[in-house]
Protein backbone atom coordinates (compact mmCIF):
# COMPACT_ATOMS: atom_id res chain seq x y z
CA UNK A 1 0.00 0.00 0.00
CA UNK A 2 1.30 3.58 -0.85
CA UNK A 3 2.42 6.03 2.31
CA UNK A 4 -1.16 7.92 1.77
CA UNK A 5 -3.91 6.36 0.34
CA UNK A 6 -6.63 9.18 -0.87
CA UNK A 7 -10.10 7.58 -0.40
CA UNK A 8 -13.51 9.25 -1.51
CA UNK A 9 -16.60 8.45 0.60
CA UNK A 10 -20.04 8.49 0.13
CA UNK A 11 -23.15 8.97 2.20
CA UNK A 12 -22.00 11.18 4.97
CA UNK A 13 -24.62 12.29 6.77
CA UNK A 14 -26.04 11.53 10.18
CA UNK A 15 -29.16 12.35 10.25
CA UNK A 16 -32.70 10.83 11.61
CA UNK A 17 -31.15 7.87 9.02
CA UNK A 18 -28.38 8.10 9.49
CA UNK A 19 -25.99 6.79 6.69
CA UNK A 20 -22.81 4.24 6.60
CA UNK A 21 -20.16 7.00 5.53
CA UNK A 22 -18.85 8.79 8.67
CA UNK A 23 -18.39 4.42 10.42
CA UNK A 24 -16.37 3.85 6.85
CA UNK A 25 -14.58 6.98 7.51
CA UNK A 26 -13.64 6.10 11.25
CA UNK A 27 -12.65 2.71 10.52
CA UNK A 28 -10.43 4.02 7.93
CA UNK A 29 -8.74 6.90 10.25
CA UNK A 30 -8.38 3.94 13.17
CA UNK A 31 -6.56 1.76 10.99
CA UNK A 32 -4.32 4.31 8.49
CA UNK A 33 -4.41 7.31 10.56
CA UNK A 34 -2.20 10.36 8.93
CA UNK A 35 -2.00 7.84 6.21
CA UNK A 36 -5.22 8.56 4.55
CA UNK A 37 -6.66 11.18 2.89
CA UNK A 38 -10.75 11.50 3.17
CA UNK A 39 -12.51 13.24 0.39
CA UNK A 40 -16.19 13.48 1.26
CA UNK A 41 -18.87 12.96 -1.62
CA UNK A 42 -21.84 14.94 -0.55
CA UNK A 43 -25.35 15.18 -2.08
CA UNK A 44 -26.34 18.56 -0.28
CA UNK A 45 -24.59 21.17 1.21
CA UNK A 46 -26.00 20.34 4.70
CA UNK A 47 -24.81 16.50 4.78
CA UNK A 48 -23.56 16.57 8.48
CA UNK A 49 -20.37 15.49 7.98
CA UNK A 50 -19.40 18.47 5.76
CA UNK A 51 -19.06 20.55 9.26
CA UNK A 52 -18.08 17.31 11.42
CA UNK A 53 -14.72 18.08 12.52
CA UNK A 54 -11.71 15.22 11.74
CA UNK A 55 -13.50 13.43 9.59
CA UNK A 56 -12.84 14.64 5.89
CA UNK A 57 -9.69 16.25 4.54
CA UNK A 58 -11.70 17.32 1.62
CA UNK A 59 -15.18 17.64 0.20
CA UNK A 60 -17.24 17.92 -2.97
CA UNK A 61 -20.75 17.87 -3.76
CA UNK A 62 -21.34 15.42 -6.05
CA UNK A 63 -24.95 14.83 -8.71
CA UNK A 64 -27.33 12.44 -7.12
CA UNK A 65 -27.11 8.98 -8.38
CA UNK A 66 -30.39 9.62 -10.52
CA UNK A 67 -28.57 11.94 -12.69
CA UNK A 68 -27.42 9.47 -14.32
CA UNK A 69 -23.77 7.47 -14.94
CA UNK A 70 -22.17 10.06 -17.01
CA UNK A 71 -22.53 13.18 -14.90
CA UNK A 72 -21.67 11.11 -11.88
CA UNK A 73 -18.06 9.89 -13.66
CA UNK A 74 -17.87 13.52 -15.20
CA UNK A 75 -17.82 14.59 -11.55
CA UNK A 76 -15.67 12.34 -10.35
CA UNK A 77 -13.39 12.84 -12.66
CA UNK A 78 -13.55 16.84 -11.98
CA UNK A 79 -12.87 15.54 -8.33
CA UNK A 80 -9.63 13.25 -9.80
CA UNK A 81 -8.29 16.28 -11.64
CA UNK A 82 -8.02 18.13 -8.53
CA UNK A 83 -7.10 15.77 -5.65
CA UNK A 84 -6.45 12.45 -7.14
CA UNK A 85 -7.95 9.44 -5.85
CA UNK A 86 -6.84 5.82 -4.98
CA UNK A 87 -10.07 4.56 -4.40
CA UNK A 88 -13.68 5.33 -3.60
CA UNK A 89 -16.23 3.54 -1.34
CA UNK A 90 -19.80 4.30 -2.36
CA UNK A 91 -21.77 4.28 0.95
CA UNK A 92 -25.71 3.91 0.10
CA UNK A 93 -27.71 1.02 -1.83
CA UNK A 94 -29.03 3.33 -5.06
CA UNK A 95 -25.57 4.52 -5.93
CA UNK A 96 -24.31 1.05 -6.87
CA UNK A 97 -26.43 0.53 -10.26
CA UNK A 98 -24.24 4.23 -11.05
CA UNK A 99 -20.71 2.72 -9.78
CA UNK A 100 -21.47 -0.22 -11.31
CA UNK A 101 -21.70 1.04 -14.68
CA UNK A 102 -18.68 3.48 -14.09
CA UNK A 103 -16.68 0.93 -12.32
CA UNK A 104 -14.79 0.35 -16.01
CA UNK A 105 -13.38 3.99 -16.17
CA UNK A 106 -13.07 4.05 -12.74
CA UNK A 107 -10.06 1.35 -12.78
CA UNK A 108 -8.53 2.77 -15.94
CA UNK A 109 -7.97 6.01 -14.11
CA UNK A 110 -6.77 4.54 -10.85
CA UNK A 111 -9.61 4.48 -9.01
CA UNK A 112 -10.46 1.80 -7.55
CA UNK A 113 -13.60 0.11 -6.09
CA UNK A 114 -15.09 -3.42 -4.81
CA UNK A 115 -18.42 -3.73 -5.19
CA UNK A 116 -20.95 -6.25 -5.82
CA UNK A 117 -21.65 -7.63 -9.32
CA UNK A 118 -24.89 -7.03 -10.87
CA UNK A 119 -26.07 -10.61 -10.55
CA UNK A 120 -25.32 -10.80 -6.82
CA UNK A 121 -27.06 -7.10 -6.41
CA UNK A 122 -30.27 -8.96 -8.43
CA UNK A 123 -29.60 -11.96 -6.34
CA UNK A 124 -29.92 -10.79 -2.95
CA UNK A 125 -33.19 -8.16 -3.63
CA UNK A 126 -36.20 -8.62 -1.74
CA UNK A 127 -38.04 -10.07 -3.92
CA UNK A 128 -35.32 -12.84 -4.24
CA UNK A 129 -35.16 -13.64 -0.99
CA UNK A 130 -37.00 -16.69 -0.81
CA UNK A 131 -35.32 -18.37 -3.76
CA UNK A 132 -31.94 -17.38 -2.41
CA UNK A 133 -33.15 -18.69 1.46
CA UNK A 134 -33.84 -21.96 -0.36
CA UNK A 135 -30.43 -21.89 -2.07
CA UNK A 136 -28.82 -21.73 1.83
CA UNK A 137 -30.72 -23.68 3.20
CA UNK A 138 -32.05 -20.92 5.48
CA UNK A 139 -36.41 -20.14 6.01
CA UNK A 140 -37.19 -16.62 4.98
CA UNK A 141 -40.99 -14.91 5.59
CA UNK A 142 -43.35 -16.04 3.01
CA UNK A 143 -42.91 -12.85 0.61
CA UNK A 144 -45.28 -11.30 -2.31
CA UNK A 145 -45.13 -8.47 -4.69
CA UNK A 146 -47.81 -6.06 -4.59
CA UNK A 147 -48.57 -4.13 -7.30
CA UNK A 148 -52.53 -2.54 -6.78
CA UNK A 149 -53.91 -1.79 -3.09
CA UNK A 150 -57.12 -4.25 -4.54
CA UNK A 151 -54.62 -7.53 -3.60
CA UNK A 152 -53.74 -6.13 0.15
CA UNK A 153 -57.25 -8.02 1.31
CA UNK A 154 -56.34 -11.59 0.41
CA UNK A 155 -53.17 -10.97 1.39
CA UNK A 156 -54.79 -10.43 5.06
CA UNK A 157 -56.03 -13.49 4.11
CA UNK A 158 -53.07 -15.49 3.04
CA UNK A 159 -50.76 -14.19 5.19
CA UNK A 160 -52.90 -12.89 8.67
CA UNK A 161 -52.79 -9.64 10.45
CA UNK A 162 -50.55 -8.40 11.33
CA UNK A 163 -48.00 -8.53 7.85
CA UNK A 164 -45.05 -6.39 6.71
CA UNK A 165 -45.65 -4.46 4.04
CA UNK A 166 -41.73 -3.02 2.46
CA UNK A 167 -40.52 -0.65 -0.44
CA UNK A 168 -38.61 -2.98 -2.69
CA UNK A 169 -35.60 -0.87 -1.78
CA UNK A 170 -36.37 0.71 1.15
CA UNK A 171 -38.82 2.04 4.25
CA UNK A 172 -40.96 -0.78 6.19
CA UNK A 173 -44.12 -1.03 8.20
CA UNK A 174 -46.35 -3.37 10.26
CA UNK A 175 -49.86 -3.41 8.95
CA UNK A 176 -52.03 -4.71 12.13
CA UNK A 177 -55.16 -4.61 9.29
CA UNK A 178 -56.88 -3.71 6.21
CA UNK A 179 -57.18 0.11 6.79
CA UNK A 180 -53.92 0.58 8.29
CA UNK A 181 -52.52 -1.47 5.03
CA UNK A 182 -54.16 0.65 2.56
CA UNK A 183 -53.21 3.80 4.36
CA UNK A 184 -49.34 2.51 4.59
CA UNK A 185 -49.27 0.87 0.98
CA UNK A 186 -50.54 4.63 -0.43
CA UNK A 187 -47.79 5.67 1.93
CA UNK A 188 -44.79 3.74 0.85
CA UNK A 189 -45.75 3.41 -2.77
CA UNK A 190 -45.68 7.07 -2.44
CA UNK A 191 -42.05 7.33 -1.07
CA UNK A 192 -40.21 4.35 -3.07
CA UNK A 193 -42.85 3.37 -6.10
CA UNK A 194 -44.43 -0.55 -6.54
CA UNK A 195 -44.36 -2.66 -6.53
CA UNK A 196 -44.24 -3.09 -2.91
CA UNK A 197 -43.27 -6.26 -1.06
CA UNK A 198 -46.05 -8.15 1.71
CA UNK A 199 -44.13 -10.67 4.15
CA UNK A 200 -45.55 -12.84 6.67
CA UNK A 201 -44.61 -11.00 9.93
CA UNK A 202 -42.69 -13.69 12.17
CA UNK A 203 -42.52 -12.92 15.87
CA UNK A 204 -39.09 -13.17 17.38
CA UNK A 205 -35.57 -11.29 17.96
CA UNK A 206 -33.68 -9.20 15.37
CA UNK A 207 -30.05 -9.50 14.94
CA UNK A 208 -28.07 -7.47 12.34
CA UNK A 209 -24.18 -9.24 10.77
CA UNK A 210 -22.33 -6.80 9.03
CA UNK A 211 -19.58 -8.79 6.60
CA UNK A 212 -17.78 -8.40 3.97
CA UNK A 213 -17.00 -10.72 1.06
CA UNK A 214 -14.11 -11.24 -1.16
CA UNK A 215 -16.41 -12.24 -4.30
CA UNK A 216 -15.11 -15.60 -4.33
CA UNK A 217 -17.64 -16.81 -1.65
CA UNK A 218 -15.28 -15.76 1.26
CA UNK A 219 -16.20 -13.88 4.11
CA UNK A 220 -13.46 -12.21 5.30
CA UNK A 221 -15.12 -10.89 8.56
CA UNK A 222 -18.09 -10.52 10.41
CA UNK A 223 -19.71 -8.99 13.25
CA UNK A 224 -23.09 -10.18 14.95
CA UNK A 225 -25.23 -7.06 17.18
CA UNK A 226 -28.59 -6.70 18.59
CA UNK A 227 -30.26 -3.42 18.31
CA UNK A 228 -30.62 -1.79 21.95
CA UNK A 229 -32.32 1.31 21.24
CA UNK A 230 -34.54 2.03 18.38
CA UNK A 231 -35.22 5.52 16.19
CA UNK A 232 -39.10 6.02 15.12
CA UNK A 233 -38.02 4.42 11.84
CA UNK A 234 -36.35 1.31 13.22
CA UNK A 235 -33.28 2.19 12.63
CA UNK A 236 -30.19 1.17 15.30
CA UNK A 237 -29.01 4.08 17.79
CA UNK A 238 -27.49 1.83 19.99
CA UNK A 239 -26.65 -1.67 20.08
CA UNK A 240 -23.90 -4.62 21.19
CA UNK A 241 -22.08 -7.31 19.60
CA UNK A 242 -22.85 -10.79 20.10
CA UNK A 243 -21.06 -14.15 19.84
CA UNK A 244 -23.73 -16.32 18.23
CA UNK A 245 -22.16 -18.99 16.15
CA UNK A 246 -25.68 -19.74 13.96
CA UNK A 247 -26.10 -16.09 13.10
CA UNK A 248 -22.51 -16.14 11.58
CA UNK A 249 -22.76 -19.45 10.06
CA UNK A 250 -26.12 -17.95 8.10
CA UNK A 251 -24.04 -15.14 6.96
CA UNK A 252 -20.71 -17.21 5.85
CA UNK A 253 -23.22 -19.39 3.71
CA UNK A 254 -25.22 -16.65 2.41
CA UNK A 255 -21.95 -14.94 1.54
CA UNK A 256 -20.35 -17.97 -0.19
CA UNK A 257 -24.00 -18.95 -2.42
CA UNK A 258 -24.14 -15.29 -3.26
CA UNK A 259 -20.33 -15.01 -3.85
CA UNK A 260 -20.41 -11.20 -2.12
CA UNK A 261 -18.14 -9.19 -3.41
CA UNK A 262 -18.18 -5.93 -0.47
CA UNK A 263 -19.69 -5.03 2.22
CA UNK A 264 -23.31 -6.29 3.56
CA UNK A 265 -25.58 -6.07 6.46
CA UNK A 266 -27.90 -9.27 6.85
CA UNK A 267 -30.91 -8.55 8.47
CA UNK A 268 -32.13 -11.76 10.94
CA UNK A 269 -34.82 -13.28 12.99
CA UNK A 270 -34.40 -15.34 15.38
CA UNK A 271 -38.52 -16.88 15.93
CA UNK A 272 -39.41 -18.62 19.89
CA UNK A 273 -37.70 -21.76 18.76
CA UNK A 274 -34.70 -20.22 17.59
CA UNK A 275 -35.23 -20.86 14.23
CA UNK A 276 -33.41 -18.06 12.03
CA UNK A 277 -35.05 -16.36 9.03
CA UNK A 278 -33.58 -14.01 6.64
CA UNK A 279 -35.53 -10.82 6.49
CA UNK A 280 -33.35 -8.73 4.45
CA UNK A 281 -29.73 -8.01 2.64
CA UNK A 282 -28.63 -4.45 2.47
CA UNK A 283 -25.53 -4.15 -0.24
CA UNK A 284 -23.45 -1.84 1.55
CA UNK A 285 -22.02 -1.64 5.20
CA UNK A 286 -24.53 -0.37 7.55
CA UNK A 287 -24.11 2.83 9.77
CA UNK A 288 -23.24 1.07 12.77
CA UNK A 289 -20.41 -0.62 10.85
CA UNK A 290 -17.67 1.63 13.18
CA UNK A 291 -19.21 -0.62 15.87
CA UNK A 292 -17.50 -3.78 13.88
CA UNK A 293 -14.38 -1.84 14.08
CA UNK A 294 -14.50 -1.72 17.93
CA UNK A 295 -15.06 -5.17 18.25
CA UNK A 296 -12.02 -5.57 16.39
CA UNK A 297 -12.88 -6.07 13.17
CA UNK A 298 -12.61 -3.26 10.76
CA UNK A 299 -14.32 -4.46 7.66
CA UNK A 300 -13.89 -0.90 5.71
CA UNK A 301 -10.31 -1.29 5.98
CA UNK A 302 -10.79 -5.04 4.56
CA UNK A 303 -12.76 -3.48 2.01
CA UNK A 304 -9.95 -1.18 1.01
CA UNK A 305 -7.38 -3.37 0.99
CA UNK A 306 -9.63 -5.81 -1.32
CA UNK A 307 -9.66 -2.61 -3.90
CA UNK A 308 -6.36 -2.08 -3.62
CA UNK A 309 -5.76 -5.88 -4.77
CA UNK A 310 -3.97 -6.66 -1.48
CA UNK A 311 -4.34 -10.25 0.51
CA UNK A 312 -6.85 -9.54 2.96
CA UNK A 313 -6.73 -12.72 5.49
CA UNK A 314 -9.57 -13.68 7.62
CA UNK A 315 -10.62 -11.42 10.54
CA UNK A 316 -10.62 -12.89 14.22
CA UNK A 317 -14.29 -13.40 15.40
CA UNK A 318 -15.33 -9.87 16.92
CA UNK A 319 -15.48 -8.99 21.04
CA UNK A 320 -18.90 -10.08 22.03
CA UNK A 321 -20.40 -7.08 24.87
CA UNK A 322 -19.17 -3.91 22.65
CA UNK A 323 -22.15 -1.85 23.13
CA UNK A 324 -22.41 1.61 21.15
CA UNK A 325 -24.78 4.52 21.35
CA UNK A 326 -25.19 7.16 18.90
CA UNK A 327 -24.65 10.85 19.82
CA UNK A 328 -26.16 13.08 17.74
CA UNK A 329 -24.81 16.75 18.55
CA UNK A 330 -24.74 20.04 16.49
CA UNK A 331 -21.35 20.55 14.24
CA UNK A 332 -21.31 24.35 13.10
CA UNK A 333 -19.99 25.52 9.77
CA UNK A 334 -19.44 29.23 8.74
CA UNK A 335 -20.92 31.43 5.60
CA UNK A 336 -17.89 30.73 3.74
CA UNK A 337 -18.07 26.84 3.95
CA UNK A 338 -21.57 26.82 2.43
CA UNK A 339 -20.56 29.82 -0.20
CA UNK A 340 -17.71 27.60 -1.49
CA UNK A 341 -19.80 24.36 -1.11
CA UNK A 342 -22.33 26.17 -3.02
CA UNK A 343 -20.57 27.75 -5.77
CA UNK A 344 -17.64 25.88 -6.52
CA UNK A 345 -18.88 22.67 -5.14
CA UNK A 346 -15.96 21.99 -2.45
CA UNK A 347 -14.89 22.99 1.02
CA UNK A 348 -10.96 22.37 1.29
CA UNK A 349 -9.81 21.48 5.19
CA UNK A 350 -6.39 22.92 4.02
CA UNK A 351 -4.74 26.32 3.57
CA UNK A 352 -5.36 28.30 1.01
CA UNK A 353 -2.82 28.73 -1.41
CA UNK A 354 -1.52 32.75 -1.43
CA UNK A 355 -2.55 34.96 -3.36
CA UNK A 356 -0.15 35.57 -6.17
CA UNK A 357 0.37 39.06 -7.69
CA UNK A 358 0.24 39.93 -11.67
CA UNK B 1 -32.29 -28.61 34.10
CA UNK B 2 -29.80 -27.61 31.88
CA UNK B 3 -27.01 -24.92 32.93
CA UNK B 4 -25.03 -25.25 30.14
CA UNK B 5 -25.97 -21.91 28.67
CA UNK B 6 -25.42 -20.35 32.36
CA UNK B 7 -21.84 -21.39 31.49
CA UNK B 8 -21.63 -18.81 28.41
CA UNK B 9 -22.48 -16.11 31.13
CA UNK B 10 -20.78 -13.47 32.32
CA UNK B 11 -20.86 -12.44 35.41
CA UNK B 12 -19.63 -9.81 37.42
CA UNK B 13 -18.50 -9.54 41.17
CA UNK B 14 -21.07 -6.72 41.62
CA UNK B 15 -24.06 -8.93 39.65
CA UNK B 16 -23.58 -7.45 36.06
CA UNK B 17 -25.02 -10.20 33.89
CA UNK B 18 -24.21 -10.27 29.86
CA UNK B 19 -25.25 -13.28 28.03
CA UNK B 20 -22.79 -12.72 24.55
CA UNK B 21 -25.45 -15.06 22.28
CA UNK B 22 -28.30 -12.65 22.69
CA UNK B 23 -26.87 -9.44 23.77
CA UNK B 24 -28.94 -9.28 26.53
CA UNK B 25 -28.02 -8.08 30.08
CA UNK B 26 -29.44 -8.34 33.62
CA UNK B 27 -28.50 -7.36 36.93
CA UNK B 28 -28.89 -9.72 40.14
CA UNK B 29 -28.60 -8.57 43.58
CA UNK B 30 -25.91 -10.68 46.17
CA UNK B 31 -28.78 -13.57 46.60
CA UNK B 32 -28.98 -14.21 42.92
CA UNK B 33 -25.07 -13.63 42.37
CA UNK B 34 -24.91 -16.54 44.64
CA UNK B 35 -27.58 -18.47 43.24
CA UNK B 36 -26.01 -18.00 39.37
CA UNK B 37 -22.74 -19.19 40.65
CA UNK B 38 -24.00 -22.28 42.50
CA UNK B 39 -25.65 -23.11 39.22
CA UNK B 40 -22.49 -22.66 37.12
CA UNK B 41 -20.55 -24.55 39.41
CA UNK B 42 -22.79 -27.46 39.06
CA UNK B 43 -24.45 -27.05 42.53
CA UNK B 44 -27.64 -28.88 43.35
CA UNK B 45 -30.31 -27.04 45.09
CA UNK B 46 -29.88 -28.43 48.50
CA UNK B 47 -26.17 -26.65 48.54
CA UNK B 48 -26.93 -23.97 47.03
CA UNK B 49 -29.63 -23.43 49.90
CA UNK B 50 -26.78 -24.69 52.04
CA UNK B 51 -24.56 -22.18 50.65
CA UNK B 52 -27.03 -19.01 51.09
CA UNK B 53 -27.41 -20.25 54.64
CA UNK B 54 -23.37 -20.06 55.15
CA UNK B 55 -23.33 -16.10 53.50
CA UNK B 56 -26.86 -14.70 54.50
CA UNK B 57 -28.86 -14.29 57.05
CA UNK B 58 -31.94 -16.91 56.53
CA UNK B 59 -34.41 -16.93 58.58
CA UNK B 60 -37.14 -19.28 56.97
CA UNK B 61 -36.85 -22.02 54.01
CA UNK B 62 -35.60 -20.24 51.03
CA UNK B 63 -36.43 -23.07 48.42
CA UNK B 64 -39.51 -21.14 47.26
CA UNK B 65 -37.61 -18.33 46.43
CA UNK B 66 -35.17 -20.50 44.51
CA UNK B 67 -37.66 -22.23 42.72
CA UNK B 68 -39.11 -18.64 41.70
CA UNK B 69 -35.37 -17.60 40.42
CA UNK B 70 -34.65 -20.71 38.55
CA UNK B 71 -38.52 -20.22 37.09
CA UNK B 72 -36.98 -16.72 35.81
CA UNK B 73 -33.29 -17.98 34.72
CA UNK B 74 -35.64 -20.67 32.58
CA UNK B 75 -38.25 -17.56 31.19
CA UNK B 76 -35.05 -15.76 30.23
CA UNK B 77 -34.31 -18.72 28.17
CA UNK B 78 -31.07 -18.77 30.37
CA UNK B 79 -31.67 -22.03 31.80
CA UNK B 80 -33.09 -24.62 29.98
CA UNK B 81 -35.59 -26.97 31.51
CA UNK B 82 -34.96 -30.41 30.76
CA UNK B 83 -37.28 -32.26 33.13
CA UNK B 84 -34.85 -33.18 36.37
CA UNK B 85 -34.20 -31.27 39.57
Amino acid sequence: MKNTITVAVTGIHLGENPQPGPGVIRSLREALGDRVRIVGLAYDVLDSSLYAPALLDEAFLVPYPSAGPVAYLKRLFEIQQQIPLDAVIPCLDLELPVFQEIEGELVAHGVQTFLPRREELANRAKDRLPELARCVGIQTPETHSVFEDHALASLGDRLGFPYVLKGLHCGAEVVRGLGDAMSQFRSLAGKWGLPLLAQRYVEGEEFDVVCLGDGHGRMTGAVAMRKTLLTRMGKAWGAVTIDDPDLLDTARRVVRTLRWRGGCELELLRDKKGGIHLIEINPRFPAWVYLATAAGVNLPYGLLRLALGEEVCSFDKGRAGVICVRHAMETTGTLEDMDALLTQGTRSSLTPPPMTHA
Amino acid sequence: MDTSHLGLLAISDTGFVFDPRTGHSYTVNSTGLTLLRGLKQGLTLPQIRDSLGATHDCSYDVSTDLGTFIKTLENYQLLGNSGQG
